[in-house]
């Protein structure tokens, strides 16, 4: 609890009590007095207008010898006794009346001043110059549960905190220099031990003299507004703290964000480099390899063609061992250059690949059937091609993967006759095109190796070539954004399959 | 038919070549007269009986390598092409190349034709022996 003197605005400007609105209740009381000196001068009058009136009657009997006379005069004088006896009366009861009435309004008045001092929301004592309580509201007991007896008992800076005696006093000394009260707030013991936190203003009373006679405190309990100020004060604190304590989570979240994104960018930039590098490398790779074998079919023409031409002139004209080495030269000559064109065809793939078109791959697969003409006769194979779709390819290429297969579907028969089918099935954003066959199957050790460059399952007497078919194929579906495997049982056929994206989207 | 030989003009830098193509002209059967000239510079000198080249002969005929030292064939080929004495001679482009923008560029320099050389020799042989049949024995050259 906040213990130091609190700093408040002055007080509103509080009259001194007036005598002319010091106690309505004393102004009552004086009209009583009034009526009842009423009663008991009217009393003494007609008690001695009765006096008179007996002693007037009795005197003239013992000594008055006009009897008649005094008869008459006596008749009279009990009329107007009797009169003026009503008379009194009637004033009697009416006097009576008025005070009735007016003791009514009074306990009216004071069972209203008894609620409104009950049952006010703040505290009302009455000390007087020495610091003697005179007069305790019965509030101060529902609030701080001392009954106004125990209060009327005591000192009334008794259950005042220590600290703010002195506070009090000054107070209480300025109100009685100007007769105008300060509002200060203090603490006040409650009955329970607790201490209460009281704003009080003080207004003086004053005697007949015009001196201050008396103080009037009204006093409010504000521990829980207070309270609520404290609370406020300290959540407002603890606010404070916590938009600290969130600015610096903050700053440092914002710190290490830009950390993250300066390290971002290096990498971003890192990567992109790398794939420029990439590129280039890949690029460069391609040019090499196209620009090697094209220069390299210079030379080898050269010694294929004096192999050949030794072969031509001198075959027969040596001894049977050069015209074996004149063979091997001639073959290996030979077979060289078939590697090394290619080798041009596969960099030519991304070399010379055109842009991808909307190309119907039943065309293409005509194409290619059309090259194979000579070789499906030969070996009086049955090609069948099932509905295959529209797709974004380069018509030469994709025309060149199916002679590739269907060409080894051919060439890698059985002893029975060569069955090949074309097919296309919808599979998600791709189409899935195979080839089958039932030719000799690969073994499931050779699925992968068989797309490499220059790989081949068979000795070159059983079967030509330079094992560039597959990996060519594998390069131009590559190139559509595409799959291709293979599915096999040894002996029993393969199918190759591959994939190329739908295009019916972008048909529209 | 007369018994003159035909003259050729072979230029081609690479005497692999040229040996080549002497030893499968040797085995045709009309008459012929090789020059070889090695580069582009030396070929048009030839051509325009300059310098040392004063007393040459007109060729009837020119095989032209494309890939040459100094100048290459295709300037040559232009040259040839542009200029009024020479313009005639049927010129044969003979070269390794198979791409289509030398064949391109060759006809749009009025080269008379194209031929690249094959690897094997049978196949070199009869291409040699078609330049024979067609250009030496059923074509009438300008000269003759």
């Amino acid at each position: 609890m906040n213990s130091g003197p609190v700093e408040l605005p002055p007080a509103e400007y509080a009259p001194p009590l007036s005598k002319r609105a010091s106690n309505p209740a004393h102004f009552g009381l004086r009209k009583i007095e009034r009526r009842e000196w009423w009663l008991w001068g009217s009393a003494v009058v007609v008690t001695l207008l009765l006096t008179l009136g007996i002693v007037s009657f009795v005197l003239p009997m013992a000594t008055s010898p006009f009897r008649r006379f005094d008869e008459l005069h006596m008749s009279l004088a009990v009329r107007g006794l009797i009169g003026l006896i009503l008379l009194f009366d009637v004033h009697v009861v009416y006097q009576q009346y008025q005070i009735r009435s007016i003791r009514r309004r009074l306990n009216e008045r004071d069972e209203l001043f008894r609620l409104i001092t009950e049952k006010a929301a703040d505290m009302i004592a009455v000390v007087d110059t020495s610091g003697r309580r005179v007069y305790n509201s019965p509030s101060y007991e529902r609030i701080m549960g001392y009954s106004p007896e125990e209060l009327g008992a005591t000192s009334s800076l008794e259950q005042i905190h220590p600290d703010d005696r002195e506070k009090i006093k000054a107070a209480a000394a300025e109100a009685s220099r100007s007769g105008v009260g300060r509002r200060i707030e203090y603490r006040m013991r409650h009955k329970d031990g607790s201490w209460r936190v009281l704003e009080s203003t003080a207004s003086t009373i004053l005697d007949a003299k015009g001196n201050v006679n008396k103080l009037v405190i009204v006093n409010r309990d504000i521990t829980d507004r207070k309270g609520a100020e404290i609370a406020l004060q300290e959540y407002q604190i603890h606010l404070e703290e916590l938009v600290e304590m969130r600015t610096a989570e903050l700053t440092k979240a914002n710190e290490q964000l830009e950390r993250d994104i300066t390290e971002r960018n290096r990498v971003q930039q890192e990567l992109t480099r790398k794939v420029e590098e990439l590129a280039r490398s890949n690029a460069d790779l391609e040019q090499f390899a196209y620009v090697a074998s094209h220069d390299l079919q210079e030379p080898l023409r050269m010694v294929i063609s004096y192999t050949q031409l030794l072969a031509r002139r001198y075959r027969g004209k040596l001894d049977a061992s050069a015209d074996e080495f004149i063979g091997f030269a001639v073959d290996g000559a030979s077979r060289m250059q078939q590697l090394i064109q290619d080798l041009l065809s596969y960099s030519r793939l991304t070399i010379r690949g055109k842009a991808l078109q909307f190309t119907e791959t039943g065309a293409a697969c005509n194409a290619a059937l059309e090259n194979l003409r000579e070789s499906i006769k030969d070996s009086n194979a049955e090609v069948s091609v099932g509905p295959l779709p529209k797709v974004l390819a380069d018509a030469t290429q994709l025309a060149q993967l199916f002679q590739n297969l269907i060409g080894n579907a051919i060439k890698y028969r059985n002893k029975r006759r060569p069955e090949i089918h074309v097919d296309a099935r919808p599979n998600g954003n791709d189409w899935v095109f195979s080839v089958k066959d039932n030719g000799i199957g690969i073994e499931p050790q050779y699925f992968e190796r068989i797309f490499q460059m220059f790989q081949r399952l068979h000795t070159r007497k059983d079967y030509s070539g330079t094992g560039i078919g597959l990996a060519i194929c594998r390069k131009i579906i590559e190139r559509h954004g595409g799959k291709i495997w293979v599915e096999s049982q040894s002996g029993k056929g393969s199918t190759f399959l591959f994939t190329i994206p739908r295009a019916e989207k972008m048909e529209k | 038919m007369t018994s003159k030989p035909i003259e050729i003009l072979l230029v081609e830098d690479n005497p692999g070549d040229v040996r080549l193509t002497l030893e499968a002209f040797k085995e045709a059967e009309v008459l012929n007269n090789f020059t070889v000239m090695n580069d582009g510079v030396e070929a048009l000198a030839y051509l325009r009986r300059e310098g040392q080249h004063a007393k040459a002969v007109q060729p009837e005929l020119i095989l032209l390598d494309l890939n040459l030292p100094r100048k290459d064939g295709r300037e040559v080929l232009a040259e040839i092409k542009a200029d009024e004495r020479l313009m005639n001679i049927p010129v044969i482009v003979l070269t390794t190349s198979a791409a289509e923008e030398d064949i391109a560029m060759a006809y749009s320099r009025h080269a008379n034709c194209y031929i690249t050389k094959p690897a094997d020799l049978d196949q070199f042989l009869r291409v040699v022996h078609s330049i024979e049949s067609f250009w030496l024995t059923l074509v009438k050259l300008p000269s003759r």
